[in-house]
Formats: structure tokens, sequence, C-alpha cells
């Protein structure tokens, strides 16, 4: 089995309780979501707490079991905060901004889990997992465009999408955890493509999680079941599996959720059960 | 199946456990086989591990197809998968802080039902409670008790009895109620940690207390229990022992209690009542001896054996177990306790009668004492404050309020007198002055020093009443009434209290201080309603007599009753002078009629207790003579009534010897002429015929209330017989002679030498 090696470099832990998500800025800022705790923690390159902010609550800048983030090419910060139903946008340093309340289009109450965003294109898209739907807004107004999707099995159906992340062209990858597979819509919603399937073999998904791209749009995918991280072509071929340069082997995480790629191509992986953030070095594959 | 109605069906579901139930039951839209659905959880169904291509992880084959037992597809991990967030989020419920133990094995105090699978090694595990083939599910749970796919439904806590079964017969273990309407108010702080209602919200469950996955303390409590903060959200009031020397933390910290916890580990309540598998009612954690809970409870630590150095009861402190005074009053006041330590109005006494033993200040509850505080009677863990009036004990000594009142109220008479605890009346309120419920001096909770060589009984007076005394100023002066006798040798009976040495009443006992005195009653028929608040002077109506004396001779009846037919008559000062005074300058109000002539204490005479100074007497007259004449003898207050003669010849000397007996019609007593002592050889004086208490021999009962003079019949004489004593020497001419005794004209004999006749 192809492997792509990766070199560990730190833990970060921070008495986070079962963490979910990670986002790095492009000033270096490392931005985890520690949801059952309530908070954005925030650290240095070198792992170092900064700050956090956030507190369990309603009101603007509190929260309720968040899940997912994003840093846009401005550094706000945003978060799908799951229990209220609601993203909420932050200055760097935390400062509260503005929030988009997520409409009330299925039956169950709002649930948004991630969110991603597009400056050059002015676009904001949200996962609203308990209903099956992606949510397009205008990110200067932050009014809805549309809604994409449906629950379903089929192209541009979803069952639970949760963690989305976005190439610089604008095209949406979608976690479909269920469906096992990581779908991709185009900057206006439309269906593109499907990574991945059902299976334990290699390039199948059993409980597909997070998502991030490499300075190569190199496509990767965290499954918290089979504990490994996956890396598929662009053109949704499978890879390799990431492994561990000692052992030669494929890496088993923990519980690996929410996964980032920084410009240095430096892979973080959110280990929610082990309750830490563990970043490693992606060396480089021949092509 | 048209694009919204899937919508519909779809969002109908609210989990992916419902997804995943719903979907294996009905044939679903998409092209998604059941199978699929099925491995969902079942990934070891996959075909993937059926062919030569590797895998990402490895194949599990041995509980594939193993009903009810634990596998893959109930293991922690795959329970994770979904219920992380990104399909039902329990993250902050099932893998936060604590949950129930899963795989171990079962203690021997569970008893798993077969319904209830365990793993194959026996564990228990997820699919122990729970299957998504289970008894169907509801989100937050609903009132059949459905919720997080149990295999079996959980109303009010039903699943968790299925292995609890020792905690759910509470009654035969000692442990918590369950399922018992309380009037307890569940504080809405209970809620949010998760605590959750029954259904009719008014009862225990399981669940009221613990949380099986999330739980905040140990032992799957909701909330961290080491401060008890938990056992207080319910039971507040007895929050309030915290801080106090009952917080064992403070106090005994490294004992531990029966579930070998130590006081420091299990917090201030728990220290004490464990709410499983207690020793002993009430829920008690300690080591526990038979007799009423109410009092062995206490007994734990504070037994005389327990070698804890802490606070005894001592040799004497208060009776337990035993009747109140008055169980009117007393289970009114003050719980009173059944055999199994349950309140009961008909019970008895016991320690948590007096004690609140949670509460340190039964009128602050933030006072709470602290480790090294002395406590006194406004505090130490009792129901009521005790200082300023004693009111936790006349609760129940309701016969003894009126000490409050008077002058044994040693704040107002002796502020700064000391019991034997050290402390002053004002801390120790009126009753702590003298009695102290434990580890007292002796019997009756005494708190005083002994003092004197009388014995027990007298000493509780003479304690204070000494020349060195609080008391100082009330002695008994040299002459008084007679005590430390019994009544028997004067063939006398009583109705009032008789007391053997140690101070219990016996019939056949000695008069003693307390025989004619209540010191804890100033007035028998009237509590002082204005006491004024200093030293007041007693008189016959009070001076915590038990009868009153005045304005008849109630007290002094009770031993002495044919003296009291003086009442009504004319040595009735009532009657006769209501403004002489005795030597005490009482007028006979005060005095009652017995004080007329009578001082009990600090009577400057000896004979008789003489209240009055004695009267002159001619060389012929005995000093008996003398106590009649102190009132009939001019400027006095019988000076209308003096006779012009009243001697008999002295050297005519008269025996008694057959009139001696005071229960005959012929009793003429005869006294010695210079000490008053009754003797059987001697001349006659007054009292020789005169029986200055009755005034007709004739009639056994009280005058009428009016002065009248008298005759041959009447005027206080003891026989009006022929068969007196003058017939013994005059024979026949007896009755002529004693007619005309004080008639100097008709007297027989010529007038002797100095006789007394008032000129």
């Amino acid at each position: 089995m192809k492997l792509t090696f990766v070199t560990h470099l730190f833990d970060i832990t921070a008495s986070f309780r079962q963490p979910s998500d990670i986002s790095v800025s492009d000033q270096g800022l490392i931005y985890v979501v520690d949801g059952v705790n309530n908070k954005i923690k925030v650290f240095n390159q070198k792992g170092e707490f900064l700050f956090a902010f956030g507190k369990k609550g309603r009101g603007n800048g509190q929260f309720s079991f968040p899940m997912g983030i994003h840093t846009d090419s401005n550094d706000k910060v945003y978060v799908a905060d799951s229990g209220n139903s609601r993203i909420q946008i932050f200055t760097p340093s935390g400062e509260y901004l503005s929030q988009i309340k997520l409409p009330s289009t299925g039956v169950m109450t709002p649930d948004p889990t991630d969110v991603a965003v597009n400056n050059r294109l002015n676009r904001l898209f949200v996962a609203d997992n308990d209903n099956h739907q992606i949510h397009m807004y205008d990110l200067s107004s932050n009014l809805l465009l549309s809604s994409h999707g449906s629950p379903g099995a089929e192209k541009h159906e979803f069952r639970y999408p949760f963690l989305m992340s976005m190439d610089s062209d604008g095209y949406l990858y979608i976690v479909d955890v269920i469906n096992t597979r990581v779908q991709v819509l185009n900057p206006d919603g439309k269906f593109v493509m499907i990574i991945g399937g059902w299976g334990v073999e290699k390039g199948n998904f059993f409980r597909p999680k997070g998502i991030a791209l490499d300075s190569g749009n190199r496509v990767y995918v965290s499954d918290s079941y089979l504990n490994v991280i996956q890396v598929f072509e662009t053109s949704g071929e499978f890879n390799s599996v990431i492994g561990d340069p000692l052992s030669r082997s494929v890496k088993k995480f923990i519980s690996p959720v929410g996964i980032f790629i920084d410009k240095k191509d430096r892979l973080y992986v959110v280990e929610m059960f082990a309750e830490r953030v563990s970043v490693y070095h992606i060396e480089k594959q021949k092509r | 199946m048209p694009h919204i109605s899937r919508i519909k069906k779809y969002a109908a579901f609210g989990s992916l456990i419902l997804l995943t139930v719903m979907i294996c039951q009905s044939a679903f839209a998409l092209d998604m086989s059941s199978k699929r659905d099925c491995v969902v959880c079942h990934v070891m169904w996959l075909d993937d591990f059926r062919t030569d291509k590797e895998s990402l992880i490895d194949f599990e084959p041995g509980n594939v197809l193993m009903k009810d037992t634990q596998g893959v597809v109930s293991s922690e991990g795959m329970c994770y998968s979904c219920h992380d967030g990104y399909i039902q989020d329990s993250r902050h419920i099932t893998w936060n802080f604590n949950s129930h133990p899963t795989f171990v094995k079962p203690s021997n105090n569970i008893n798993v039902p077969m319904e209830l699978p365990l793993s194959v090694k026996g564990e228990l595990y997820c699919g122990t409670c729970h299957s998504a083939h289970g008894k169907g599910a509801s989100s937050h749970g609903d009132p059949m008790g459905r919720t997080s796919l149990f295999r079996e439904v959980n109303v009010d806590s039903s699943l968790c009895e299925k292995c609890h079964r020792n905690e759910a017969s509470y009654k035969n273990s000692n442990s918590h109620p369950l399922h018992t309407t309380t009037s307890l108010k569940f504080p809405d702080e209970l809620f949010e940690p998760g605590s959750k209602l029954e259904i009719n919200r008014k009862q225990v469950t399981c669940q009221s207390c613990h949380k099986i996955h999330g739980a905040k303390g140990k032992k799957i409590l909701i909330v961290d229990n080491g401060d008890s903060s938990l056992c207080m959200l319910c039971h507040k009031e007895q929050g309030a022992i915290a801080e106090t020397k009952h917080d064992l933390r403070l106090t005994l910290p490294d004992e531990k209690n029966v579930k070998d916890q130590s006081a420091a580990e299990s917090g201030p309540c728990s220290a004490c009542h464990t709410p499983h598998r207690a020793a002993g009612k009430k829920l008690w954690a300690r080591p526990l001896k038979k007799g009423n809970p109410a009092t062995q409870l206490c007994l734990t630590c504070h037994g005389e054996d327990t070698g804890y150095e802490i606070k005894g009861t001592g040799k004497h402190s208060h009776p337990i177990n035993v009747d109140p005074i008055s169980k009117e009053n007393a289970a009114d006041a003050l719980p009173l306790f059944a055999e199994d330590g349950s309140k009961s109005p008909k019970g008895k006494v016991q320690c948590f009668t007096c004690h609140d033993i949670h509460r340190w200040d039964p009128d602050s509850a933030d006072n709470r004492g602290g480790k090294s505080v002395e406590g006194d009677s406004s505090n130490s863990f009792l129901r009521i404050s005790n200082n300023f009036s004693s009111s936790l004990c006349l609760k129940c000594h309701t016969d003894k309020k009126q000490i409050v009142t008077s002058d044994h109220n040693l704040e107002v008479t002796a502020p700064k007198e000391k019991n034997i605890q050290g402390v002053t009346p004002s801390v120790s309120g009126p009753c702590g002055v003298c009695h102290i419920p434990h580890n007292a001096n002796s019997d009756h909770l005494w708190a005083k020093e002994p003092f004197g060589d009388k014995d027990f009984v007298t000493q509780l007076c003479t304690a204070c009443h000494n020349e060195n005394g609080a008391a100082r100023e009330k002695l008994l002066g040299i002459n008084f009434h007679a005590v430390d006798v019994t009544l028997k040798k004067f063939n006398i009976t009583t109705t009032l209290p008789l007391y053997d040495s140690e101070g219990n009443v016996i019939p056949d006992g000695k008069v003693v201080c307390i025989t004619c005195h209540d010191p804890h009653v100033w007035d028998p028929n009237n509590p002082i309603k204005d006491y004024p608040g200093k030293n007041v002077e007693g008189d016959a109506r009070n001076s915590f007599l038990r009868k009153t004396n005045s304005p008849s001779s109630d007290l002094c009846k009770a031993c002495h009753e044919d003296k009291a037919f003086v009442d009504g008559t004319d040595h009735d000062l009532n009657i006769t002078n209501m403004e002489a005074k005795n030597l005490l300058g009482q007028t006979v109000k005060e005095s009652g009629q017995c004080g007329v002539c009578h001082l009990v204490h600090n009577s400057p005479n000896k004979i008789k207790l003489w209240a009055r100074e004695y009267g002159k007497i001619s060389r012929h007259e005995d000093i008996a003579d003398a106590l009649c004449n102190s009132c009939h003898s001019k400027g006095n207050p019988a000076e209308s009534k003096i006779p012009l003669i009243a001697t008999h010849p002295e050297d005519k000397l008269i025996n008694n010897i057959m009139r001696s007996d005071r229960s005959q019609i012929d009793y003429a007593p005869i006294y010695d002429r210079k000490t008053g002592e009754e003797v059987h050889v001697g001349n006659i004086s007054c009292p020789s015929c005169h029986n200055a208490h009755q005034w007709s021999p004739l009639v056994k009962s009280k005058g009428i209330n009016q002065n009248l003079e008298g005759n041959a019949t009447t005027s206080f004489l003891r026989n009006v017989s022929y068969d007196n004593i003058c017939i013994d020497c005059h024979g026949l001419d007896a009755l002529f002679r004693y007619k005309y005794f004080h008639d100097p004209v008709e007297r027989v004999e010529p007038r002797p030498s100095g006789v007394n006749i008032v000129r």
C-alpha cells in the first residue's frame, strides 16, 4: 500500500475536551475548536498557547458545542456554532464581528458543522449537517444565496455532510459522512465529482470526517473509525495513505477528525478522542 | 418517490441511530442496500474482508454473528464514530467526564439479568444496556422511558434497577429512598448538571443523583460530591454542617467510614452517611451499636469507649430513651423518636430531641463554630438557643419556667457566679447555672461543686446558700426548722416530698430544704409578670415555697395539719390584729398565720423558732409562758387578753406521765421551765391547758374568721372534760379549780407572791 510519510513535529494539548476542527491563518496562528469547552484556543507555530475566546452561551461570542472552523485570506475567523445554529465571525484576536443565523430549510433544527470561505469569489458556504444541505451566502452581505443538496445518496445529495475544504479556485470539498465519500461542488454549487467510496480498502471510507488540501491540491481525508488519513489526487484518484516513516507502515491516529495543511506543508490532525492536535511535516512525494 | 416526500420522511429522523433503524426497516428511495445500512455499524459484514485486497483495519471474525455479545459493532469506537458530533453530538453527554464503568466485570453486589448481556469476557460493555435493536429511542427521553436505544425501557431508572437490585430495595439495604414521594422540593440547581426528574416530578430515582454518561462526579454522580455539594442541593438545611465540628474533615479527617473513605475523601455528609448499603438507619456510614438510632448514631463518636478525644457525655448526663416530662408540650416543640429512630409524637427523648447535629448555631446558619471553638448553650448543635432564658430546657420542663423571672436566675442575682464549666449565667442560661446536660458533677446533672458536710440533697442548696456562696445573704441562721429528719418519729405524714440522701423522693425520706422549697418556682400560684430584674424580698406567699403559707397556712399544714386549725381563730392575726408585726417586720399577710409566731429560718429564738420577743415572765412562770406573754402582755397584740392570774403554785410539782399522749383529749404537756422542752415533771404553764392552734377542743377545724369571746369549752383549751390533769391532785374539786384558774377571787389558794397580775 502506497504511503505518504509524515514526520511528527509536536503535539498540542491544552486541556482540550474532544476538540473537533482546526484552521491555521495566513499569519500562522493555529485555531482549534475545543467544542466541549465551548472555546476557540489559539496557538503559535510552535504550538504554544496564546489565548482563547468564547464560553458556553447564546450571546455574541458565546458558543454551544461548536464543531468547525475556517480562517479566510483576511485572517477573519469563522466558527460553526452548531448548537446555536449559526456561524459567528471574529477578528484574528477573537473579537466578535458578526454572525449568520442559518435558515430553517428542513425539518430539523439547523446544525451548522463547518464553514468555508472564498474571499475572491465573495462566497461563504455552510454545511447543515442534520438537514443534509450546503448553504451558499454572499460574504459581504451575509445574505443566503442558495441551498444545495437534499437527503440521499445520489449526486448532489448528502447524508450528514460535515467538514469542508475549498481549493484556490473555489471548488468545495464536502465530507459526506454516511455516504462515505467526499463530494465536490463548483463555486456555483453544482456537482462536480465524488472522491472515495464505501469500504475499508484503500481509497474507501467508513467514517470520513476531516478534509484538507495541500499546496498541490491533493486531497487529504481523515477517517475516525479506520483511524487513517488517505491522500487523493485532485482528480479523485487514490494516492496513498499517511504513513509512519519509522515503522514504514500505515500511521494510525486516534479518532482523527478535523485536519489542516498549511503553506509549509505541515499537517495538523485533530485527534478527538485523544484530545490533542498532532502536527506533522509532510514528506514530499515524487509525482 | 417525489423529492419533497423524501425530505419529509428523511428529516423526521433525528439522528444516525434513528436513521439506521428506519433505513433497515424501509426501502430507502435511493440505491442503498439494506446490507449497507446494517454495515453502518456491523463493519465486519463488509465483503472487503472476504477479498485478497489489503484492508485498512483488521478483520475480527470472532463475533460477527454472535448475538448480544460484545463485538466490533458495539465497541466504543463504533459508537463514538457517529456520536462524536458528526452525526449525533453526544460528546458532552457520553464521553464527557465520568461514565458508568464498562469493560469491567460486575461486582459481587450486582446481579445482571440475562436480558442484559455481558461481553464474551463477562464484562459490562456498551451493548449491555444499548442496542440499535432495542426498545426505541427518543432524543431526550420520553415518558415511556425510551432514550438512547436501551435494550429495555428506562422508566424512572427501571433499567438501572435490573442490575442494582440492592439499591432498589433500599429498605432492606439501608440505602437512599427511591420512588417515595418526598417533601423536599427538587431545586433547579439539581437539573442543570443533568439530574433527571421522574415522571411525576416528585420522587427520587437513580438519575436524580447519577448520570450514566457525562457525570462530573465520582461514582457517576452528576456533580463532584467531594464536598457533599450534591447532597446539599436537596438537603439544604443539613448543609450547615460544613465547617462545624461535625464536619469530620476538620475534626477527624483521617477517620474512615464503612466504605473505607476518610472524611477528607468522602466530604462532610458521607463521613457519616452513605447512600447505599449503609451500616444502619439514617444511611449511617459508621460502626453502629444496637439501640435507638436517634441516640446510637451520636454515640458512634461520643460514646465512652470510642477512643476519640472528643466530647463525651460523661457519667452524669441527661437521660435518654425516656418519656418526656410532658409529651404534649415536648412533641410540639422538639422531636421525639420511636424505636426505629423515626420521629414520632409518641416517641421518647433521644439525643436528637435536643440536638440538630447538622447545625452548630440554631440562630445562624452562617455561624459554623469551627474546629477549636468551645461551644456553649447558644450553639453546640442545640435545636434552640438555651442561653438567655434556657428556652430549650423549658420546652419540656415547663414547670421550671418561673426560674427565669426569679432570684434563682443567677444572671440577675449573681451574674459572676460560674458553674463547673467555668461559665457565667449569661453564657450558661438560667438552667445551666445549676444543671448541665452532659458531664455533670453528679446526679440531677449538678453543675456546682459540692459544699458543706451535709448529704448530697442538702448540698444542692448549700452550694450557693453558704457564707461565701452566691446566696450568702440568704442563710438559715442559728435557729431553723428541722431538716435531715424523718417524720416517722413525730408520727407525721405529709403531702410534701421527702428525700433520701441522693435526692430521690421516697415515702419515708427526710425533710430537706426542697421538701418545702421548689427552687424553680418563686410563687406556686402566681408567676411573676413584672419581675423587676433585681433581687426580690420574699414572704410566705412565694420564696420558692411549694405551697403558699398566706393567706392560709397551706404549706405548714402539709405536715402540721392540726396546727393549721389556727386559721380563722383569734390567734389568726388576720382576724384580730392585722397590723401586728413579727421580728422580721412582717405583718400576718406577709408572714402567714404561722409566721406570726414561728420563723422557719433565722429565728433568734430557739424555742419554737419564736418569731416574737419573749414576753416577760415572773419567777414563778416557765419559759413556755414567755411565748404566750409575747402577745398577751401590755403593749402587745393581745393586751386585752391578759389573765388576771395565770400561775400555778410553783412548789407543787406535777407529773403528766399519764397525760402525755398528744393524740388524747387529756393531753397536758409539761415543759422544762428554762428550756421549754417537754418533760413529765414540772409545773403547768399556759400551753399545758391551752392549745394555741385550735379554738375549741371539740371542733378539729379552723376558726370561723371572727373574733370570738371564749368560754370554758373554747378559748383554745385543750380539754373541756372533767378528766383533766387537775383531777390527779385535786380530785373532785378539780373542775371548780380548772374553771376559775384565772380568777383571783374564786381561786381557793391564797395568791402566791409575785403573781403575774396586770394592775
